[in-house]
């Protein structure tokens, strides 16, 4: 007898209780995907931008750099705001800490506002502190939903 | 003074993940791995599978804590398992009580795990899965069409019929097809 509580008694009788489409595939573009390659793009671009040749301390705002670390501050934005709408519901008060949601979203905003910070205090030689406690923040949030 | 900086925002992030690491044993061990789990740990035993899948979808262990699986596989519970005789040999209960208390909710880094022990009160041992409060909200849109009342499912209590990749541990939200509706989408 199934553990769920049941409204008709099943499989009594030995019935199968497989899924009925063997021909189920997972679809590539859900809101839940969506918001899955908002964060995963914005912590691939914030790497990049770490990565990427910096821009000349001349003209300190046109390159690769700064584009790539704009990039990754709009993913991390999109991944904050999909979240929210998608999967507010997830977010509990009850037993706040063990609630892995919870966590997620804090450390998934604070990611993102790191990018902001970093490119807002960019070209200043303190940017690269936001840029990485945002990175590692978005790592964090991933890895705990992940 | 940046490499100061850069030191000090790594400690942040690290104090930050903290609370988290309290709550929970084997963390870092959890940490360090790439695997996925997100959803409930599947349990890849012929025994298991075959004595509990034999009369209903054999629940992963993650479902319910431990002290919920102690009641159940009390040799004496499993002789009137939800008014049916479900007793084991010695070996086999053996087995099955290992994995069970091993791989319960409580034991699990499990994403899904965590979100049920969340929504428990402390010492909180259901002996249903449906009277988990996570599982009950999870499950709150749904109405009597889409499960008692439909034919090709007629039970909260067959996962695999709706949640197509059930035996997976995977319960996502994007692997649910209810029979005889259109993709499920809250």
């Amino acid at each position: 007898m199934p553990l769920l509580q049941s409204a008709t008694v099943l499989n009594a009788t030995g019935e199968s209780t497989s899924s009925v489409d063997t021909a189920f595939k997972e679809p590539w573009f859900t809101a839940n995907k969506w918001h899955q390659y908002f964060g995963l793009g914005s912590l691939a671009l914030a790497t990049l931008t770490a990565i990427v040749p910096k821009p000349s301390e001349d003209d300190p705002e046109t390159g690769i750099h700064p584009t790539l670390a704009n990039s990754a501050a709009i993913l991390g934005g999109a991944a904050v705001a999909s979240g929210l709408v998608f999967h507010y519901e997830d977010l509990s008060w009850k037993n706040f800490t063990k609630n892995p949601d919870n966590w997620h979203a804090l450390l998934g905003a604070l990611g993102t506002l790191g990018y902001v910070a970093a490119i807002a205090d960019a070209p200043d030689g303190n940017h690269p502190t936001y840029g990485i406690v945002g990175a590692v923040s978005m790592l964090a949030a991933i890895k705990i939903t992940w | 003074m940046n490499k100061i900086n850069q030191i000090s925002s790594l400690v942040i992030c690290t104090v930050l993940m903290t609370p988290y690491s309290y709550a929970s044993d084997g963390f870092f061990d959890w940490m360090s791995s790439t695997k996925r789990m997100k959803g409930i740990e599947a349990i890849d035993d012929k025994v298991y599978n075959e004595e509990c899948g034999a009369c209903h979808f054999a629940y992963q262990p993650g479902l319910l804590p431990q002290a919920s699986w102690k009641k159940l596989i009390d040799p004496k519970a499993l002789e009137d398992h939800f008014g049916d005789n479900a007793e084991l040999d010695a070996e086999t209960h053996k087995h099955i009580e290992t994995i069970l208390l091993d791989k319960a909710a409580d034991k699990s880094h499990y994403k899904r795990s965590r979100k049920i022990m969340a929504s428990l009160d402390k010492d909180s041992a259901p002996l249903r899965i449906s009277e988990i409060p996570y599982i009950i909200e999870k499950h709150d849109e749904l109405s009597s069409k889409h499960i008692k009342d439909n034919p090709q499912v007629k039970s909260l209590s067959a996962c695999a019929k709706c949640h197509q990749n059930a035996e997976q541990g995977e319960f996502d939200e994007d692997n649910v097809r209810i029979p005889g509706f259109k993709q499920w989408d809250d």
